[in-house]
This record gives structure tokens, C-alpha cells and sequence, in this order.
């Protein structure tokens, strides 16, 4: 079930919620119990044959860990069985069809496996169960019950789009007596960041997601692929970081604080402290599950800077299945190398100048992403460069007039037919979220007040979101 | 700041009272008329293009009419002033652009339903769906609100916290009121109609490249059942479940370009073979008046007539209006032979490359045979 439903947001959520605190009055067994059915029954709402596919990997999984425990000489061949079964069906589901295509391409042969439905989260819950895998193998899970292990698995708001979170930060949260209580301030800073996920999902994301594809690159101006590129640059962030701090929010009320996600990644002054702002749990995940096991950077530069791009590559291969994805994990950890190799140089170069190099390879480098083919990329990246035409355009300036700037339009008694009432809202639009990007404090950072203005201000967020939620919208990090 | 004790129920308290609010003011101004017949002395009511399907099922539950012009953007420039004149009665028009048979036959069933005054209904077959799938529902021309044609109240929540309700269309309705505004229903004749468009052969064809020849196909058993099926299931048991409603139908008549274009794909022979499906199923039924002017040439064949290969302009639909009024171009037992095989030989023999030596057309307007 998404988040940004009127049936998670008015019924799922309260009941959950509710549901949680008056099991906790039965105990901590019967709460986390409920939690697990909650989340379950949340999941199986996408398709029953999802939650099928966890139930299989949730089995599977069991059964190597309770091996594990009885047979501590296997316990290397037990892992590596674990991990060749989840890559496994991470492969069937997400990347078959990738791999037949380029068998085909270059052994010229035609080979069309079946296209299957991709489980909802199949990339965040499989990697999630080989850390547990490996965190077991290490003897750092004896003490976890079976109801442990799968609470983590399945726990809803971290279940379809993470954060990936290791289990050693979540777990001993299901035994804490203390968080079984009801408590007012973790439940008014839980609603207020869910209320600003859902802003940046509902207004923002879905606004610019409209604007991002609006146009073809033969239909498009060099101006309006340049705004069409940033329009995708705000969407994915304000999805994304939507997304998580509405997971955040959510699990922030049930009392389970999940790790942060996102820290004002375009903030950042370099490709590498992107990477650490970003996606945070993916990155720690695969710093920590295969940077250090290939050596990291202990084991000299060359073999440090072939550890990264092996990363990076892994990255764009998780994100989708296609070349484009391979190439984009490619730029970004060539460019991390070069950062590295080009370190002691930085202090030389102002701020400002760092951080627009930054955001605009960042921009370029999503402008890939979005694709996903490379022809398209360079097409639109030629022509951006050519800046040969700066039209834009009424179509273009219309995504931005929502139903309720349109309103607030006419209350101002401004003719949202002149160029200059167009470029105003077109300017707020990107102006804003830039803004909203750089300054604010970021939502996991920020200390919630519970003053009654607070109280009355996220009321009407809130709603105001929930007027927005006309349209049925799916996140951009759902396919993953 | 001082700290706020009950933070909770403040913050509960004032979402529930915003949520009411916003809930009562929608379902109480209903601008759809999902729940009530409109408030016409009270606010303006402006049905709109991008809201069709959101609005189509309320006016069909909630107007009062004895007509109905339905279809899709082939009826959207129809006008019901026209209509009442020419057929001297009150009629409503519902359009919804690109919807498939099953979804206009949907809207037509609900009207008979919901009003047993319904003595005349005029409707555009368009050509493209004679063999679509039977459940057909286009969602790729936008998401189809089946909040409003079910029963269930629980997702009404889709339309009483709806974005484009609320703040495209019941506050604004406020603002009318409270600016006086004369309060009722507006001009349907503007309702889906376009703005001054294009048109003319380059619009019309979008293609530079001269029509190919190819090996006609013939129609296969199963596409044959489909428009018998969709012939039987959505336009012949309308017609027979209410032998007191005349049903004036006609075949959408779309351009030379649109018909070269088949020709080019080999689907042409199979096409007349669908309409001659479709026209002799329909003929034996008494109150069902087909009409086609597929074989009027300063019609299909003048490309100032359209702005792509199908859409024709809204002289088109005047014309066709005063055509059915008068009987001229109505198919029957006794000319259809005739319409047939004329409409076979032109449509077959005819060279399509001569359509890139049209002319554009001056300025926008109908051309002087639709003046005369």
C-alpha cells in the first residue's frame, strides 16, 4: 500500500497506530505480533503474489539460519547458498529479461524469457535478508527469536522502499519495554515529518513529475530540456526524500526510530559527499557489505579506486535493469575516483563554484538516469549545449498552474494568461525548491516543536496534501 | 514557544474540522452533481473539457432533458441549441474525448435509465472502435473516475478531497457567487467544443512521404465476431430495451487521408467489411436512423475539413445536425446496396497522392460547400 493514499493516510495509518498501543498493553510479544500481521496485511494489499515471494524468502532464510545455528562448520556454505538463492530471485524478477536481451545482442540469438510482475520491494527486502544473512554468519544475531527476524524483514515502513536499515539498529528497538507507550512528542515529531513527506510527494514530486516529461527532445527547446532535466532533479529528491521521511514519520509514531536517508543531498560540494548524503542506507549498505570485503582503501590506490567503481557499478545495476543504469553507476564512480585523486586540489576552488560543478553533473548525471539510454542522453545533452532555441512553451508553463495556484491566481486578481504571471509561478516553482533544498534544516535534523501552532499549521498541511491527492500516484522508487 | 500539553488532540481536532469543511463545502456545492440535481439559482455551473468523464454521469443523473447528443470528440463541437431547434426539443450533451464504445454506451445506458423522458438520442459511431475489445475503457486519454459511476460511498473520499473539485471548481463557484455571477448552468454548445484550430491537407495528413500500395487483408473470424458482439451488446440492446427512444447514429466520417492511410497498412478492405458488418446488423432495427456521409466527397475528400486524419471541424457537425433533421444521407433497405458499392469503388479506386495537391485553406472556416 502506498503512503500517499487516501486508504493508508485515513484508515491504515490510524488503525496501526491504535492497533500498536493497545497490543503493547498486552505485552511486547503481542505488539510486535501485531505489528508483523499489520505489515503483512499492508504488503499483500499490492498483490498477493508479492507477499507470496516474501513469504518465500522469509522461508528460505529461516531454514539457512536455523541451519546455521546447528551446523556452525557450514555456516560459510550456508551463507553463500543464501546469497546465490536472493540474488537469485532478484535476478528472475529484475534482471532476466536484461540478461536475455543481451545474449541476443551479442550472440544474435532470441531468447524471450517471460516477463513477471516484480514483487513490491523485492531490491530493498533482498538486500536487506543478506545483511541479516551475513550479520548471522558473523555470530551478531544469536539472541534474535524468530518473531525478531521477521518483524525486521517485514516491518511496513521500511518493507517496499526502505531505508535498508541493519538489524543491530532496529531489533533491540522490538524489545524495548519503554517504547510501548504511547508518547506524545515522538507521535507529534512522527505526524510532522509524515506531513512534509507527503508535501514534497503529493505537491512538489508530482507537480514536476508532470513538467519532467512533458515534452519530447525533438519538441523541445535547449531551455525547456534544461527545466524538463531539473524538473526531474527536484521530483526524484522530493519523491524520494518524500518517501522516506514519510517511513520515517510513520515508524517514528509507533515509537521504532528508523536510520535517516537523506541529509540535503544537493547540498553537497562534491560527487562523493552526495553519495554520503543520499540514499544514505544504500550507501552504507554496500560500503559495508562489499567496499570492505573487497578491501575497501586498505589495500593500496589502484585496488581502493577499483573498489569504488565496483561499487558504483553494483548501484547502477540495483537501480534498473538496462545499460544506461550500468553507465550512470559507471560516471559516478569514475568521478568519485577522480575526486579522490584530485583531493588535496579542492581547497582551491571557492564554495560556490564546487557546489554549482556538483549540482550540475548531478543534474547531467540524473538526466541519464531518467532515460536510461544513452542515445536519448547525449541527444539532449547536444542539445541543451547548442542553447539554440530558449522558447518555452505555454503547455510547458501550464504544469506549473496546479488547481490551486489557479485559485490563488484569481484571488489576486492576476490573468494567469500573461507571460509574466507564467514566469512568476515558473520561478516560485523552481526557486522555491532550490531554496527548500539548500537552506531549511533537514527533516531528520530538525527539532519538531509541540507548540499549538505547530499543531494547527501541520493540521492544515495535512489536509491541504490531502486535497491534492486527486490523482492515483505511484513513487518513482517503487520500480526498484 | 509554549509547549502545547495536548498536542495531539489539537492537531486531531483541527484536521477533523478542516477535513469537514472541505468535505461538507464539496459535497454541499456537488459542482459534478454527484449527489443532488445543481443549485442553478444559487451557482454557475461550467461543465468543462478536462473534467468530461468526472461530470458526464452527474448531468445524466441530475439535468433535466428529453435529448441527448453523446459520443466522443466527433460530438464534442456539437451543439444542443442546434439540436433543439432542429428537432424541437431540450437536450443535453455529454462527450468524452477518445472513450471507447463501451464507455459512450455506458453513458447512454445510464440516461435511459435515469430518465424516462429520453425520446431522442444522437450519437457518433466512431469507425476506429468496430472491433474493439468488448470491455474496452481507454485509459491512456486519462484515469477514469469510477468513484462516480459506482454505488460505493467509500470512495467517494476520491471526490470530496479532490483537488480539481475543490480548487477548480467549488471555490471558484464561491468566488462567482460571491461576485455575482448569474447563477445557473452555462451554454453546453461550448461544452468539449474547441478552440479555433488548424486545418487544411498538411494538418490533415502529417506525412510527406506519397501513399504505397499494399495486399488488402481480409477480416478475420474473430475481429467479424468482436463487431457483431459490439454491434449486438452496444448499440442494438439500447435500442431494443427502449423502442420509444429514436436513436439517430451516424458513422464518424473521417477524412481520404485516414482512409489512404489504411489502404497503406492493408487494412482497408477489412474495414469496409467491418462497416458493412455494422450497417446491415443495425438496419432491421426500427428506431435506430443510420446515417453516413462517407461518400458525400466535398466532405471526406476536401482536407480543409479536418485538422488530423478524423477530426473534421465543428461546420461539420452543424452540417451533419441539419442532415439528420432532413433525412439526407440516412442508410436504409433500399439505398444501402448502392451506398456500398459506391462507397467501395471510392474508397478503393481513389489516388490518394492527389491529396498533396490540396491546397491549404486560406483562413480558418468552413469551406464553401458547408456555406452554401
Amino acid at each position: 500500500m502506498q503512503y500517499s493514499t487516501y486508504l493508508f493516510i485515513l484508515v491504515a495509518l490510524p488503525l496501526t497506530v491504535c492497533g500498536y498501543y493497545l497490543f503493547a498493553r498486552l505485552g511486547r510479544k503481542a505488539a510486535n505480533l501485531f505489528l508483523i500481521v499489520a505489515s503483512l496485511c499492508l504488503y499483500a494489499y499490492g498483490g498477493w503474489k508479492g507477499l507470496l515471494w516474501l513469504c518465500v524468502s522469509i522461508g528460505v532464510n529461516s531454514l539457512l539460519l536455523s541451519a546455521m545455528k546447528r551446523w556452525k562448520k557450514g555456516t560459510k556454505a550456508l551463507l553463500w547458498l543464501g546469497i546465490v538463492f536472493h540474488v537469485g530471485l532478484l535476478f528472475v524478477f529484475k534482471y532476466l529479461n536484461f540478461a536475455a536481451q543481451t545474449v541476443n545482442l551479442v550472440l544474435h540469438t532470441a531468447i524471450y524469457p517471460p516477463s513477471l510482475a516484480l514483487p513490491l520491494g523485492i531490491s530493498f527486502f533482498t538486500f536487506q535478508q543478506i545483511a541479516y544473512l551475513v550479520d548471522a554468519s558473523q555470530g551478531q544475531r544469536e539472541g534474535d527469536s524468530f518473531l525478531d527476524y521477521v518483524l525486521y524483514v517485514v516491518y511496513f515502513p521500511k518493507l517496499i522502499m526502505g531505508p535498508i536499515a541493519p538489524a543491530e539498529d532496529i531489533i533491540p528497538q522490538f524489545h524495548q519495554e519503554s517504547r510501548l507507550r504511547f508518547r506524545q512528542e515522538q507521535f507529534s515529531a512522527g505526524i510532522q515529518q509524515f506531513t512534509f513527506g507527503l508535501f514534497k510527494k503529493a505537491v512538489l514530486a508530482d507537480t514536476f513529475a508532470s513538467a519532467a516529461v512533458f515534452l519530447t527532445m525533438e519538441e523541445a527547446s535547449a531551455l525547456e530540456l534544461i527545466l524538463m532535466m531539473l524538473a526531474y532533479t527536484f521530483q526524484i529528491y522530493f519523491d524520494f526524500s518524500g518517501y522516506s521521511d514519510m517511513a520515517l514519520g510513520f515508524s517514528r509514531m509507533l515509537n521504532i526510530d528508523l536510520p535517516m536517508n537523506f541529509d540535503s543531498p544537493y547540498k553537497a560540494l562534491s560527487i562523493r559527499d552526495f553519495w554520503k548524503r543520499w540514499h544514505m542506507s544504500l550507501t552504507a549498505f554496500l560500503t559495508r557489505y562489499i567496499y570492505f570485503p573487497l578491501g575497501g582503501s586498505r589495500k593500496g590506490k589502484a585496488r581502493t579506486y577499483l573498489n569504488t567503481i565496483i561499487v558504483f557499478l553494483i548501484s547502477g545495476l540495483w537501480h534498473g535493469a538496462s545499460f544506461g543504469f550500468v553507465l550512470w553507476g559507471l560516471l559516478n564512480g569514475l568521478l568519485s575516483v577522480f575526486e579522490r585523486m584530485t583531493e588535496q586540489y579542492r581547497k582551491y576552488i571557492p564554495k560556490v563554484l564546487q557546489w554549482l560543478l556538483t549540482f550540475g553533473v548531478i543534474n547531467v548525471l540524473w538526466l541519464l538516469f531518467q532515460n536510461g539510454s544513452t542515445t536519448e542522453w547525449i541527444g539532449r545533452l547536444t542539445k541543451i549545449l547548442a542553447f539554440a532555441d530558449t522558447n518555452i512553451c505555454s503547455g510547458f508553463y501550464e504544469r506549473f498552474l496546479t488547481p490551486e495556484i489557479q485559485l490563488l491566481l484569481r484571488l489576486l486578481r492576476l490573468d494567469m494568461g500573461l507571460l509574466w504571471v507564467r514566469r512568476a509561478v515558473l520561478g516560485l516553482f523552481y526557486g522555491g525548491s532550490l531554496l527548500l533544498c539548500l537552506v531549511p534544516e533537514n527533516t531528520c535534523r530538525r527539532e519538531y516543536g509541540m507548540t499549538a501552532r505547530s499543531a494547527i499549521l501541520t493540521a492544515l498541511l495535512l489536509v491541504f496534501c490531502l486535497t491534492c491527492l486527486s490523482k492515483n500516484a505511484v513513487f518513482v522508487y517503487n520500480q526498484f | 514557544m509554549k509547549r502545547q500539553k495536548n498536542w495531539t488532540g489539537l492537531f486531531l481536532g483541527t484536521a477533523l474540522v478542516c477535513l469537514a469543511l472541505v468535505i461538507g463545502l464539496t459535497v454541499s456545492i456537488d459542482p459534478y452533481m454527484h449527489y443532488r440535481r445543481p443549485q442553478l439559482d444559487k451557482f454557475r455551473y461550467e461543465p468543462k473539457a478536462e473534467a468530461e468523464r468526472s461530470i458526464n454521469n452527474g448531468m445524466l443523473r441530475h439535468l433535466d432533458y428529453d435529448a441527448l447528443l453523446v459520443g466522443t470528440s466527433m460530438m464534442e463541437n456539437t451543439k444542443t441549441s442546434l439540436a433543439d431547434s432542429l428537432f424541437g426539443c431540450h437536450s443535453i450533451k455529454t462527450v468524452s474525448i477518445g472513450a471507447s464504445w463501451w464507455e459512450i454506451s455506458s453513458l447512454e445506458a445510464l440516461a435511459l435509465e435515469h430518465n424516462p423522458e429520453l425520446s431522442l438520442v444522437v450519437r457518433g459511431l466512431d469507425m476506429t472502435y468496430f472491433d474493439e475489445a468488448p470491455q474496452a475503457l481507454h485509459y491512456e486519454i486519462g484515469p477514469y473516475p469510477t468513484y462516480l459511476y459506482n454505488d460505493n460511498p467509500l470512495d467517494d473520499v476520491y471526490y470530496v478531497l479532490n483537488r480539481d473539485v475543490l480548487y477548480r471548481n467549488c471555490l471558484p463557484m464561491l468566488l462567482d457567487a460571491a461576485e455575482g455571477v448569474t447563477p445557473g448552468l452555462s451554454n453546453l454548445d461550448d461544452y468539449g467544443a474547441w478552440k479555433q484550430e488548424v486545418y487544411g491537407p498538411r494538418a490533415a495528413m502529417r506525412r510527406d512521404t506519397p501513399y504505397a500500395d499494399a495486399v488488402q487483408e481480409k477480416l478475420s473470424d474473430q475481429r467479424r465476431e468482436r463487431v457483431l458482439y459490439n454491434v449486438r451488446e452496444k448499440v442494438l440492446s439500447l435500442a431494443e430495451a427502449n423502442p420509444d427512444t429514436v436513436f439517430y447514429y451516424f458513422l464518424t466520417p473521417y477524412s481520404a487521408a485516414w482512409w489512404g492511410d489504411l489502404r497503406q497498412a492493408g487494412q482497408l478492405e477489412a474495414q469496409l467489411e467491418m462497416e458493412e458488418l455494422v450497417i446491415r446488423s443495425i438496419l432491421p432495427c426500427g428506431n435506430i436512423r443510420l446515417y453516413s456521409w462517407n461518400t458525400v466527397e466535398e466532405l471526406t475528400f476536401d482536407l480543409a475539413n479536418y485538422k488530423d486524419r478524423i477530426h473534421y471541424g465543428p461546420w461539420v457537425n452543424d452540417w451533419m445536425l441539419e442532415k439528420m433533421a432532413s433525412g439526407e444521407g440516412l442508410l436504409t433497405a433500399d439505398n444501402v446496396e448502392e451506398y456500398l458499392s459506391r462507397e467501395r469503388e471510392l474508397f478503393e479506386t481513389f489516388d490518394y497522392n492527389t491529396l498533396f495537391d490540396q491546397p491549404e485553406p486560406a483562413q480558418y472556416g468552413a469551406p464553401e460547400f458547408f456555406r452554401q
